[in-house]
């Protein structure tokens, strides 16, 4: 501000000199962080008035840094510690008004008329109804929205430390479901938005960032983000028709606010450990376990060899105490033509598994210009790179809970255990496998708006992004099973992307209470993406890992694809005094991924609402309900996501080799010529509630969403000779509830206690399948039928364990008898009763794989009642989506402290433990079970257990995939994140020249109340049809850090 | 201002006028859409590599032992899994790996598209042109012969699948309509077109159509064709036995063209077949560093044990594991031997040991059953074969008059076939050509129940011989019907 008091009064001997002027600037920017509230300038020569005063808040504290400025000038000044300010005001401008302006407070405007002292009081613009949300195309103000949009504030995502952008939303939002797939660092997440809607069709919401898509939200530092729309119902997504179907997430980051530069820098670090251990046999354990196998000699057991005698605690090996450091600067300002943010982000984030990482850096440069009333130019650009090295679960955590703690991993002289017996050593892996990625985004957006009439404004935009992810892969002899080979590869993807648009937005009030909107534009994009990479083997050095070092070298992948769309689009809406509302969104879709007649789709919607509060009739309830508001809206949006050519029937190249030459072949996916969009119609009913002056909000939403013509991987007969086809056909609906409850209970000079509380159920069927045929993927673990939900388990059902060889003992019709007096062999009884009543008929008993079933083994449920446990048996065991998800956000604020914590709840879901059953199938003797399973274990006739016998080489599948004895509770609670936060006394604060200090301490995952035996029962369901697995990923840590905030 | 305007107009004209047609027309970059294939000279060799490389990924990734030695008492499970106890066990299921044909129909897809264009490409000499669908008729009944061995009553599909409207009959035909209007017509047709001149041992040639035929007309139990057809082998005048000191070669060396005993080895390069996974077959029953699927079973290793002379004996195994604790837990029959004598195993990734399909120690044999069963019966020809390979193998000979019946000599073929072509995909196939399975399985497969202490209930349900249909075939094609008892 001063400088620009200083251009504007003293302007006379600085006009001409623009060198001095660019000097000025740099040196604004640079130093002005450490300036003061400005002092009177004393350049200045006609000063007629002074005029001062002070700004408090609404409580009467002081507010320190309010922007005080004259109306339509660039004179201004900014208030001091003690909030009060001064200001020089010319003659000329001695009827003007001035403006108070503070940033989370509601300008204010006074008219000077004289005065000599003008005090304020601001209050906050805490009044969520006066803001503006943004839609597609354009802003609506949140009262007036006919959809369902959830917007998500910058404030709400300080709350919380976030790594990236979904880590920000989670738990947020109803209806949103994000689960990142482990808690490896770099992990992606899986995101849906009020279900799954799809098979295949690729089922994550559309990102729009800043008006564009395709941006990378990995690149976006969560510090950046202004605030986060999430466009749920179809009427508000329909607006972007072709990719919305699984809704749209718009993410606006942040911009420079007119004024002084204010240059932010945080800091965190933090330390994360294991949130729990799993239980694991010890030496002992083991040695019992090979006891029941009946292991009496072997090479593994040899109770002199140093090797095999210890007692290894791998997990605590394994796992370390993982540092975090992240730093993020950002600089910002403005003014009245230009305003800009920029800043960088660095995040160095320690794995909880040794030598496990990712480093990432952020930068982001924001600008709007606006040198005129009716010219815009605005950017956005942002650059990120990424270092990670991942570490594969199979070979590190998934050997270390199995190995027998027995089993060396260190020599005495430090060095590494190679594999023994069979079992790889995890911390060698950890520490020697490499798994490297280096990933580099950029993205620039330019965008240019011209202001034709107050009504009607034109936008053109641009956006151009660039992808480049390196793979490096390398496993050195000490892995190898013979300590002879090393063998790796180097693998690239590039991927470019631009889109243009160009659209008029209208706006106009007719006879004061008509209010009628439009959108109109048209769009295009094209995506590209290749990758190249090759694979390696006997590598001269170990140190050189490029590919130049390995001796054999073959083609690893080689591929190019690309995609095009264009896009008709508009929007018309209509509001009566903001009581009666209407929407339409349509668009208008090509897309080159589907066949030739097939290529365009058409996307309306269109939504109601009714702010019943304004009407005369509920003027009884004002004082309680201050605003209320029906919306019904129905909108048709689309999903393009398959593959780019799935619509062409392809010969492939370089996967087909004999005896040197590269064939060519038939893709094993039929191409379907006749593909086109897959789409949802999605009904919603809402409203939005307001009582006691914005105190209390509720948000509540149902819908029903079917998805037709539904784009998924058919199996075709394989006497056809391809394996699969990509179909247009079949049907999912989900239908679901959600709400939202906002409050503020206690609210008073010093202390405000805000909460707020989401919850959605959802329940999804599958209507209809190509010609009927049920899926079974994952090699029959799921089965996906009509009438069925997606995720429902297919498998055997274990009903115990047999006490007696003479247990497995069936009546006639198959039901199972109870032998009485049974010999000390546990072979025969002296008689049976079935429900309590003697038994003299025929005795059958169950077998599997040609093997009858004997004391120790499996009792397994016999549907089909064939005497005989085979696939036919099996049946539905559960279903892995939960029956809803929930989370509650408390924050307190006492003075200078504030303290918030969010509960996160996903409830009635199962997962199939993959990882433990892996354990458990006592096949490969070296693979130590569970505690339970060793110790529990059946081991001689009349033991009475659910735990089958320990024996290897079981011909009868005591431990079949999937059986119900491996598919369970995924319900949870978790305390998310926890974060105590004080500020410090502007007074203290100010006399080291800083407008504003933060210090923070905060935990993350720092409770879980859960049934599920592993590690962690949060798990990502990005594959529609193979949801719920658990196959031993990479746990979530519990962490614990502190912060620093601070503003120049 | 008026400068601005400009541009934003011609901006939105540009950005509306690539809404175009031909914007939205992407085609396949790194592929080929398939009206641009089976166009050239080149296209014919490539398609009928593409048909190879689905024998590759059929049998070379592990149903050559699946189907051909695994169920016989060649071996007895390994390593550690639940399937090869299964197989072991006599207890398949409808989702045991091995009862899927779809990589058996892809190939035979693949083939059928071969036969339908390749006539249709223009430029290529017709001796070249009428030599690769000689290959592509013979390869599908090549998978066709498996399929019926295997499932008994199979589909039959001749044509492509082009068209999505399309309802081709994928019905089970039976047996006899598959060997006899498929794949012996496919057999004589890939006979009449094939390049006599043409010698080379990883494709299909001449001698392999004839070797082929031979090998369905004994499962025909057509023994004077067998004769027929081994005699025109023998007429080409290309094979023979190679010298016991070349016996290693022709399975380490198979396309050097000194060894004139093979006719057919399907080629595997580690570099580009399955690469990373090394998927050859081979790994299930001896690699470095990883334990067996499959060992060696302790009846059939008797046979080798009780005749220490016979060079087949430490050439197929490592002798200095007989009787050690672990036992012969590996065959190193298809690599190399190190410096010591041993067989040098490679690890997973590096596998490129080549899969024999036909060689002549084989037909020979074949041609000696037909001679025991053929009228007149030529017991001494037989007997004559079986010495000629003994001898080769230092094995010794037999005397014609210890084997009197007419079983005799076949039991005694066969014993022999089972050490010369032992982990060759043979023996399963001459247990159940010959109707000995139950007699020679039953048996054995209680030993390995009381071993593992179960209660013995063998082999004794002949229906059991065929392999079930897996239930993933049964869900795509609702027109199939399971092979009784396997469960619907």
């Amino acid at each position: 501000m001063m400088f620009f008091t200083l251009l504007n009064n003293g302007g006379n001997y600085l006009r001409n000199n623009y060198l001095l002027k660019a000097k000025m600037l740099f040196l604004l920017i640079l130093v002005s962080a450490f300036q003061v509230s400005a002092k009177t300038s004393t350049v200045n020569l006609w000063q007629n008035t002074v005029i001062t005063g002070t700004v408090v808040d609404e409580n009467g504290e002081s507010l320190p840094g309010v922007s005080v400025g004259i109306k339509n000038t660039n004179i201004g000044t900014t208030t001091s510690v003690n909030g009060t300010y001064s200001l020089n005001v010319p003659t000329q401008y001695s009827g003007g008004t001035l403006v108070f302006s503070f940033i989370g407070y509601a300008t204010k405007e006074v008219s000077i008329g004289g005065k000599t002292t003008i005090n304020v009081s601001l209050t906050p613009n805490q009044k969520a109804l006066d803001e503006v949300v943004v839609v597609g195309y354009g802003t609506q103000a949140k009262r007036d929205i006919t959809g369902s949009i959830v917007s998500v504030s910058s404030k709400d995502i300080e709350k919380r430390q976030a790594i990236d952008v979904l880590d920000a939303l989670q738990g947020q939002v109803s209806g949103l479901q994000i689960s990142s797939e482990s808690g490896r660092p770099g992990a992606a997440s899986s995101v849906r938005i009020r279900g799954t809607a799809t098979l295949q069709g690729g089922a994550e919401p559309l990102y729009i960032v800043d008006g564009a898509q395709g941006v990378n939200i990995d690149g976006i530092n969560p510090s950046d983000i202004a605030s986060i729309e999430v466009l749920k119902d179809g009427a508000s997504a329909a607006i972007y028709g072709s990719r919305s179907a699984n809704g749209v997430i718009i993410i606006t980051t942040k911009k420079g606010e007119e004024g002084k530069p204010r240059i932010a820098a945080t800091y965190l670090q933090s330390f994360s450990k294991l949130a729990n251990k799993l239980p694991q046999a010890n030496a002992e354990q083991r040695r019992l376990y090979d006891f029941k196998l009946g292991r009496n000699s072997s090479t593994n057991i040899d109770s002199l060899n140093p090797s095999y005698n210890a007692d290894n605690d791998s997990q605590d090996l394994l796992a370390r105490t993982a540092v975090r450091n992240q730093v993020d600067l950002s600089v910002s300002g403005g003014s009245k033509q230009i305003n800009y943010y920029g800043s960088f982000g660095y995040l160095k984030d320690e794995g909880i598994i040794i030598n496990s990482y990712a480093n990432v850096a952020r930068a982001r440069f924001n600008m709007d210009y606006k040198p005129t009333n009716k010219f815009t130019y605005s950017n956005r650009i942002q650059f990120s790179y990424q270092e990670e090295n991942r570490i594969n679960e199979g070979l590190t955590l998934i050997q270390a809970i199995g190995r027998p703690p027995t089993f060396r991993i260190f020599f005495p002289d430090g060095t590494l255990a190679p594999t023994l017996g069979g079992r790889r050593n995890p911390v060698a892996q950890a520490l020697y496998r490499k798994n490297e990625y280096d990933i580099y985004n950029a993205n620039i957006f330019n965008s240019v708006n011209y202001q034709f009439t107050k009504s009607l404004k034109f936008t053109t935009d641009a956006n151009v992004k660039f992808g480049y992810n390196k793979n490096l892969q390398f496993s050195p002899k000490i892995l190898s099973n013979n300590l002879l080979d090393n063998n790796g590869s180097d693998n690239y993807t590039l991927q470019t992307y631009w889109q243009v648009q160009s659209y008029f937005n209208y706006n106009k009030t007719l006879a004061k209470n008509h209010n009628i909107t439009g959108v109109l534009g048209v769009a295009a994009d094209k995506a590209f993406r290749k990758d190249n990479g090759f694979d390696g083997t006997n590598y001269l050095s170990e140190t050189v890992l490029t590919l130049n070092s390995a001796q054999l070298l073959s083609l690893g992948q080689a591929s190019e694809s690309a995609n095009t769309s264009a896009s008709l689009f508009g929007r018309v809406g209509y509001s009566y005094m903001g009581r009666y509302l209407f929407n339409s969104n349509f668009r208008y879709d090509g897309a080159s991924r589907f066949g030739e007649d097939q290529r365009w789709g058409f996307f309306p919607s269109a939504s109601v609402g009714w702010r019943f509060s304004d009407e005369k009739f509920m003027n009884w309830s004002k004082k309680v309900l201050e605003d209320a508001k029906l919306r019904l809206s129905y909108g048709v949006t689309g999903n393009d996501r398959i593959g780019d050519y799935s619509a062409i029937q392809r010969y492939v190249f370089g996967q087909n080799y004999y005896n040197g030459i590269s064939g060519v072949a038939q893709n094993s996916q039929f191409g379907n010529n006749t593909l086109s969009w897959e789409s949802t119609q999605q009904l919603d009913i809402g409203t939005d509630l307001s009582f006691f002056k914005g105190r209390l909000s509720f948000v509540a939403d149902y819908y029903i969403k079917t998805t037709k013509d539904l784009l998924y991987n058919a199996p075709l007969p394989s006497e056809y000779g391809y394996s699969s086809v990509q179909v247009n056909i079949g049907s999912i609906r989900n239908k679901g509830l959600e709400f939202m409850v906002n409050g503020i209970p206690v609210k008073n000079k010093s202390f405000q206690w805000d909460v707020s509380y989401n919850m959605s159920f959802n329940t999804n069927t599958i209507e209809e399948l190509y010609k009927g045929i049920p899926l079974l993927p994952g090699a029959g673990k799921w089965k996906l039928e009509e009438g069925e939900k997606l995720g429902n388990f297919f498998g055997w059902k274990a009903l115990g364990v047999y006490q007696y060889d003479v247990s497995n003992s069936y009546s006639t019709d198959w039901q199972r008898l109870t032998p009485v007096d049974v010999s000390a062999d546990g072979k025969t009884a002296a008689g049976f009763t079935l429900n309590g009543n003697p038994y003299n008929g025929t005795v059958q008993q169950l077998s599997t794989n040609g093997n009858i079933l004997k004391g120790g083994d499996v009792i397994w449920y016999n549907p089909n009642n064939d005497g005989v446990i085979d696939d036919g048996d099996k049946v539905i065991l559960g279903n892995a989506q939960p029956k809803f998800i929930a989370g509650i956000l408390n924050s307190f604020s006492y003075k200078n402290f504030g303290l918030s914590f969010n509960l996160y709840t996903s409830w009635g879901g199962k997962i199939y433990n993959s990882a433990r059953l892996g354990l458990n199938t006592f096949n490969t003797v070296n693979v130590t079970p569970e505690v339970d399973a060793i110790v529990k274990a059946w081991y001689k006739q009349g033991d009475v257990t659910v735990w089958p016998k320990a024996q290897q080489n079981s011909p009868v599948g005591n431990i079949r995939e999937v059986n119900s004895n491996y598919i369970e509770d995924a319900s949870f609670i978790r305390l998310r994140n926890l974060k105590l936060s004080y500020t410090l006394p502007t007074k203290l604060t100010s006399k080291v020249k800083l407008q504003n200090v933060g210090l923070y301490i905060y935990g993350t995952n720092i409770a879980t109340w859960t049934n599920y035996k592993w590690y962690d029962p949060e798990i990502d369901f990005n594959n529609a049809l193979q949801m719920g697995e658990d196959n031993g990923r990479y746990p979530r840590e519990r962490e614990f850090g502190f912060g620093l905030n601070v503003n120049f | 201002m008026k400068r601005l305007k400009t541009l934003l107009v011609i901006t939105s004209v540009i950005v509306a006028a690539t809404g175009c047609k031909k914007f939205l027309d992407q085609q396949p970059k790194s592929d080929l859409s398939s009206e641009l294939f089976w166009r050239s000279p080149d296209d014919a060799k490539l398609g009928i590599t593409g048909v190879y490389d689905a024998i590759q990924t059929t049998i070379g990734t592990g149903n050559y032992t699946e189907w051909g030695d695994a169920r016989s008492d060649n071996f007895s499970f390994g390593g550690t899994g639940d399937n090869q106890i299964n197989v072991a066990l006599n207890g398949l299921t409808a989702v045991t790996p091995s009862a899927d044909w779809s990589d058996l129909y892809i190939t035979i897809g693949r083939a059928n598209s071969a036969i339908k264009y390749i006539p249709r490409i223009q430029g290529i000499a017709d001796i070249q042109k009428n030599d690769y669908l000689a290959q592509a008729y013979a390869i599908r009944a090549f998978m066709y012969f498996y399929a019926v061995r295997l499932w008994g009553d199979v589909p039959i599909v001749l044509e492509p699948f082009e068209d999505l409207k399309q309802q081709p009959d994928i019905s089970r035909k039976p047996v006899n309509t598959v060997i006899d209007d498929v794949i012996l017509k496919d057999l004589n047709q890939a006979y009449t077109l094939s390049d006599k001149t043409k010698i080379n041992y990883f494709e299909i040639s001449t001698g392999a159509i004839l070797a082929m035929l031979a090998d369905v007309y004994m499962w025909k139990k057509d023994y004077p064709k067998v004769i027929e057809q081994t005699n025109k082998l023998m007429a080409l005048n290309r094979y023979g036995l190679v010298a016991g000191t070349d016996w290693k070669k022709l399975f380490t060396d198979p396309g050097t063209t000194s060894i004139r005993e093979n006719i057919w080895t399907l080629n595997w390069s580690f570099l580009v077949d399955q690469k990373g996974n090394g998927n050859n077959n081979f790994q299930r029953i001896g690699l470095s560093g990883n334990t067996s699927t499959y060992e060696i079973d302790s009846n059939t290793l008797d046979k080798f044990e009780s005749n220490k002379s016979d060079i087949r004996r430490r050439l197929t195994y490592d002798t200095l594991l007989v009787g050690s604790q672990l036992g012969v837990d590996k065959i190193g029959k298809f690599y190399p031997l190190g410096a010591d004598g041993r067989p040098v195993y490679p690890t997973r990734e590096l596998n490129e040991a080549k899969i024999p399909i036909y060689r002549y120690a084989d037909i020979l044999l074949l041609r000696a059953e037909a001679l025991n069963k053929t009228t007149p019966r030529d017991a001494a020809g037989a007997v004559a074969i079986v010495n000629q390979i003994r001898t080769r193998a230092s094995a010794g000979t037999v005397l014609a008059a210890n084997y009197p019946t007419e079983t005799d000599v076949e039991t005694l073929i066969l014993n022999e076939r089972q050490k010369e072509l032992f982990a060759e995909g043979r023996r399963w196939f001459d247990l159940v050509r010959t109707g000995r399975v139950i007699s020679v399985m039953d048996p054995i497969i209680r030993r390995r129940q009381i071993s593992l202490g179960q209660q013995p209930t063998g082999f004794t349900d002949a229906r059991k011989i065929l392999f079930p249909i897996s239930r993933d075939a049964l869900n795509r094609n609702t027109s199939l019907v399971q092979n009784p008892p396997y469960s619907e």
